[in-house]
């Protein structure tokens, strides 16, 4: 089970959405409303929420293999006081999630594993070069691997020599790529 | 309304919020937001706002759920303003 969400603050924070009552109603549960209102940093509340809320999704919807939906509301956020790990609730599931924070980008992730985790800033949208980038820091050739979505477009990363999938969430948003991995056999 | 209209004006809607900008070369109803046109997930709200505005109509999270084409925008919005 895993999820990420990278979110590009230059662009989210240009989006104004704190302002915008209608998105928010649209998204948002009362009891987030009400915490993104008394946060120090309404709109970086509102998307770490917004962040746990995909990274949720991804990790639920991989779980139980289900169909794309647009039901952000459904997704019930807790941040913990720390405002760096948090609890997402749908139906019967809780999802774990974790925060990282620049002044530059927000990471979400969930994983039931440890999760090998990275983000970068991407030239390109290639596969390949994403490829790179995660083999560029580790032991893994870029030959030996490639990426391949399944119908309801939930990624894996395979390996071609053990012909072995592994389950593997990857992001996209403004300059910033982010993807991770769980750490199965550890 | 016609279909047609419908679907000039949702076109017009969901431009600024595309990455894909070849993906509108081909806009019909099996033109999915998020995997040909590329509009991401938080932005997909905003399109559900905006065609609310231009079609003066709401759509109930119920409806929004299941908005992922350009074919399922056109039938919710039909729906809504046959109500």
């Amino acid at each position: 089970m895993i999820g990420n969400d990278i979110i590009d603050l230059e662009i989210a924070r240009a989006e104004r959405k704190f302002e915008n009552q209608r998105f928010k109603n649209k998204v948002f549960t009362d009891s987030e409303k009400d915490q993104i209102i008394n946060s120090r940093d309404p709109e970086l509340c509102l998307w770490k929420f917004w962040a746990m809320k995909e990274t949720a999704y991804k990790a639920h919807q991989r779980n139980f293999n289900l169909p794309r939906k647009l039901n952000p509301k459904a997704f019930r956020c807790v941040l913990e006081i720390s405002n760096s790990r948090g609890k997402v609730s749908i139906d019967d599931s809780v999802y774990h999630i974790e925060l990282d924070i620049t002044a530059d980008y927000l990471h979400a992730t969930t994983s039931s594993e440890r999760v090998f985790k990275d983000v970068f800033q991407k030239d390109t949208d290639s596969a390949f070069d994403l490829i790179k980038q995660i083999t560029g820091n580790y032991i893994f050739k870029t030959e030996d691997l490639s990426i391949k979505k399944n119908s309801l477009g939930i990624p894996s990363l395979v390996f071609k020599e053990h012909s072995t999938e592994f389950p593997f969430s990857l992001s996209h948003h403004g300059k910033f790529t982010a993807f991770a991995i769980p750490l199965i056999n550890s | 309304m016609s279909e047609k209209e419908i679907l000039t004006r949702l076109k017009t809607i969901v431009k600024p919020y595309v990455q894909r900008m070849e993906g509108l070369n081909d806009f019909q109803e099996n033109t999915d937001f998020l995997n040909d046109l590329e509009i991401n997930s938080a932005n997909l709200v905003d399109v559900v706002l905006d065609v609310e505005d231009e079609f003066n109509i709401e759509i109930d999270n119920d409806s929004m759920e299941g908005m992922l084409t350009v074919g399922d925008a056109k039938s919710i919005i039909q729906r809504k303003l046959n109500n």
